[in-house]
């Protein structure tokens, strides 16, 4: 009886045991989503998937998220997947997860209304994390951008405007130059507000350098708590072109072999084919000493 | 000193190893063989062996590799530089340093594939080597020079070669041999036409390409911007220094040669107060080098220069900088000076001395330099900003020294240490005068 209680007891903690160790336990993610509009892709909303390990925070690669959009209640809708009490939700796109744990939803401009936009971004059933949800919002905006030219002077004239076309003030918004390694500052503030006509004036004093003649221009309401991300480009046709120093082609000291300056070609291969060639004359009279036996 | 022909035959034709040569040979081949393991770990593992790290990436290899080739520049000295300027007091020595010069250049050469990581990659020097850099001009000035010095020696053997041949008749087996590199010499005038000309071509070539050699050498260094390194005045310092080296290097050779095979009618005090003389102007040749390429940049003092002389003078390298100055450049002047010094055995000793310091010399140029760096060295293990070499970096050292010692005492078993042919020339000029 005694020995029975024992087995069932070993048993039971082998279960138990093997319950806790076996069962791989799914991890807590973390999301970040952001809603970025840029000239190149448009509106995007951008999902950060990252998880907790060894005291660092991992990119959590190929995981599927669904992004879902927040639509009034009252709305019918045949494409209505989950109705609660208060809200909606239309399922918009799924991604994927890159090697950085970065999914990208590219929304299409024009479902983007005015007025507040809620979007969802939720990571469900997954094999290795747990379920989370985590919301974006945001209105939409636009940013105008054009170069002005006077006499003497050229600047850059920025309109910050709503979706209705309404100038928003107060916004701030950087000015840069796009170079080949990132983005130079243009004018001496670092961010320029927007006045009451939503706009703000840079002015470019100095003389830009560019390789085409092409000088790229981006401006940036970054990361605002009401519009997101925006992000615009103006290009300007007024670089100064620079000429190329590129010494590729020419025969330098820092060229490959073949591209040897000719001096050096010349002196060591002359020097080579005399010294050298009296050696084999050297070594061939050995062979006509051999001869004279 | 009045002999027969067939009396300097005797004497000068190579003779067997006694016991003292055997142990010599062996001691040499254990040196070699322990050598071969630590290079055989260095094969395997990687430089990562040696305590060489980004910093000192040019270690005691390096070192020794400048010193073999500043060892080599004795064969043009000797054989051309004097040959040409009708020295014929310097006939009994000639062999000697031309048997240096081969063993040191050989040795030089391979030391070079030694320092490199991957030297199963040699053959990409000469597939891709690139003509503007110094270390392609180096190797085309090694390979060229060592020609030159293998012809040198070859050259004036022949006659010699013949003589042996007779000599050994009754060991046909080495007698052949001899006849094989005589290449059936005759002595006819045609030959002998040949045989002059040739030399007096090879004594010319082998100047400038000696001074080629230690130049290009000297060039490794002086191409960069480095303190200690950045000097116009390199090149001649090099050969300045080479030639003490070499100098000293034959010096001690023929002395241990001289007392190995009873030389002393040949290799007489003479030559080793004619040698004394010429080591003392050479150390004072050196000196004055020395004096320009530190006492310049002492007065200058830029912030790098100041650093690294600051280390010489009196910092980690002061007891090796001015052991290998005072005991190993101004100790010999000041010894040679005095026909006393330039007696055989106090002139082997301070040969001896030269040689070491002209060693510990080199090592002095190549690793302090290393350990001065333009941007700080930071984020590095503490080991990195030093550099002493590994027990296995000594052993493959040593090893390449031992080699050099080993092919010198092959070629003097097997060669006639003084040439024979031209001493009896010489014996017969002076019997007719």
């Amino acid at each position: 009886m005694k020995l029975k209680s024992i087995t069932l007891f070993v048993l039971l903690i082998f279960i138990t045991y093997s319950n806790v160790t076996f069962s791989q336990a799914k991890v807590k993610p973390r999301l970040s989503v952001n809603y970025i509009k840029d000239y190149k892709d448009g509106p995007t909303v951008k999902t950060l998937v990252r998880y907790k390990k060894d005291r660092a925070y991992l990119p959590a690669q190929n995981v599927t998220l669904t992004l879902f959009k927040q639509i009034n209640p009252q709305i019918d809708d045949e494409n209505v997947d989950e109705v609660t009490e208060t809200e909606t939700y239309i399922k918009v796109d799924e991604a994927q997860t890159n090697q950085d744990g970065e999914a990208y939803f590219y929304l299409n401009p024009d479902t983007i209304d005015a007025g507040l936009q809620q979007y969802e971004v939720r990571l469900i059933n997954d094999q290795n994390f747990k379920d989370k949800n985590q919301s974006v919002s945001f209105e939409d905006a636009v940013i105008e951008a054009s170069i002005v030219e006077n006499e003497d002077s050229r600047s850059i004239k920025v309109i910050f405007k709503d979706a209705l076309g309404e100038p928003v003030s107060r916004q701030y918004l950087t000015v840069r130059l796009k170079r080949l390694y990132g983005l130079m500052q243009i004018g001496e503030e670092p961010y320029y507000k927007t006045d009451d006509d939503g706009e703000i004036l840079v002015e470019l004093k100095e003389e830009l350098f560019s390789k085409s003649g092409n000088l790229d221009f981006i401006i940036k309401l970054d990361d605002s708590d009401t519009f997101g991300t925006i992000i615009e480009k103006v290009t300007g046709k007024f670089g100064v072109v620079m000429e190329s120093k590129d010494s590729f082609d020419e025969r330098t000291m820092w060229a490959s072999a073949l591209k040897a300056p000719l001096i050096v070609l010349i002196v060591p291969n002359i020097l080579l084919l005399g010294i050298w060639g009296t050696l084999l004359i050297l070594i061939f009279n050995l062979y006509k000493i051999f001869k004279l036996q | 000193m009045k002999k027969s022909a067939s009396l300097i035959v005797e004497e000068l034709a190579p003779k067997k190893f006694g016991i003292k040569g055997q142990l010599w040979v062996v001691f040499l081949c254990v040196v070699i063989v322990l050598a071969l393991y630590a290079y055989y770990q260095q094969f395997t593992k990687g430089l990562i062996i040696t305590g060489m790290r980004d910093y000192a990436l040019w270690g005691v290899y390096i070192s020794n590799f400048v010193f073999f080739v500043a060892i080599s520049l004795v064969g043009s000295l000797v054989t051309a530089v004097l040959r040409l300027s009708g020295a014929t007091w310097s006939t009994p020595i000639t062999r000697i340093a031309e048997v240096i010069a081969v063993a040191a250049i050989m040795m030089g050469g391979l030391t070079i594939i030694i320092d490199m990581g991957r030297p199963d990659r040699i053959a990409n020097i000469f597939m891709y080597g690139r003509l503007q850099s110094p270390i392609i001009w180096d190797v085309l000035v090694i390979s060229t020079y060592l020609l030159i010095s293998l012809l040198l020696l070859y050259y004036p053997l022949l006659p010699d070669f013949a003589i042996l041949k007779k000599h050994f008749n009754n060991r046909p087996k080495l007698s052949k041999w001899y006849n094989k590199f005589s290449l059936h010499w005759t002595g006819s005038k045609t030959q002998f036409k040949i045989y002059n000309k040739s030399i007096q071509t090879l004594s010319v070539l082998i100047i400038p390409v000696a001074f080629g050699i230690h130049t290009v050498t000297a060039w490794l260094f002086s191409t960069t911007y480095r303190p200690g390194w950045d000097s116009t005045n390199f090149g001649p310092y090099f050969i300045a220094g080479a030639f003490v080296a070499g100098s000293g290097a034959v010096v001690a050779i023929m002395y241990v040669l001289r007392r190995a095979y009873k030389l002393e009618d040949y290799i007489t005090d003479k030559h080793f107060d004619y040698m004394g003389k010429l080591l003392v102007l050479l150390c004072l040749v050196y000196l004055y080098f020395n004096v320009n390429e530190y006492l310049v940049p002492a007065y200058k003092r830029t912030q790098e220069e100041s650093a690294h002389l600051s280390d010489l003078f009196t910092g980690d390298y002061s007891l090796m900088f001015w052991l290998a100055i005072g005991v190993g450049l101004v100790l010999p002047i000041l010894v040679l000076i005095f026909k006393k010094g330039r007696k055989p055995l106090p002139l082997f000793i301070i040969g001896l001395i030269v040689v070491i310091g002209a060693w510990w010399k080199r090592y002095i140029i190549v690793t302090p330099t290393l350990l001065h760096t333009f941007v700080p060295m930071e984020g590095v293990p503490e080991s990195w900003h030093e550099y002493w070499p590994t027990s296995l970096e000594w052993m493959v050292t040593f090893g390449t020294l031992a080699g050099a010692l080993l092919i010198m005492t092959i070629l003097f078993r097997y060669l006639p240490i003084i040439p024979i042919h031209e001493t009896i020339e010489e014996n017969e000029e002076r019997e007719t005068v």
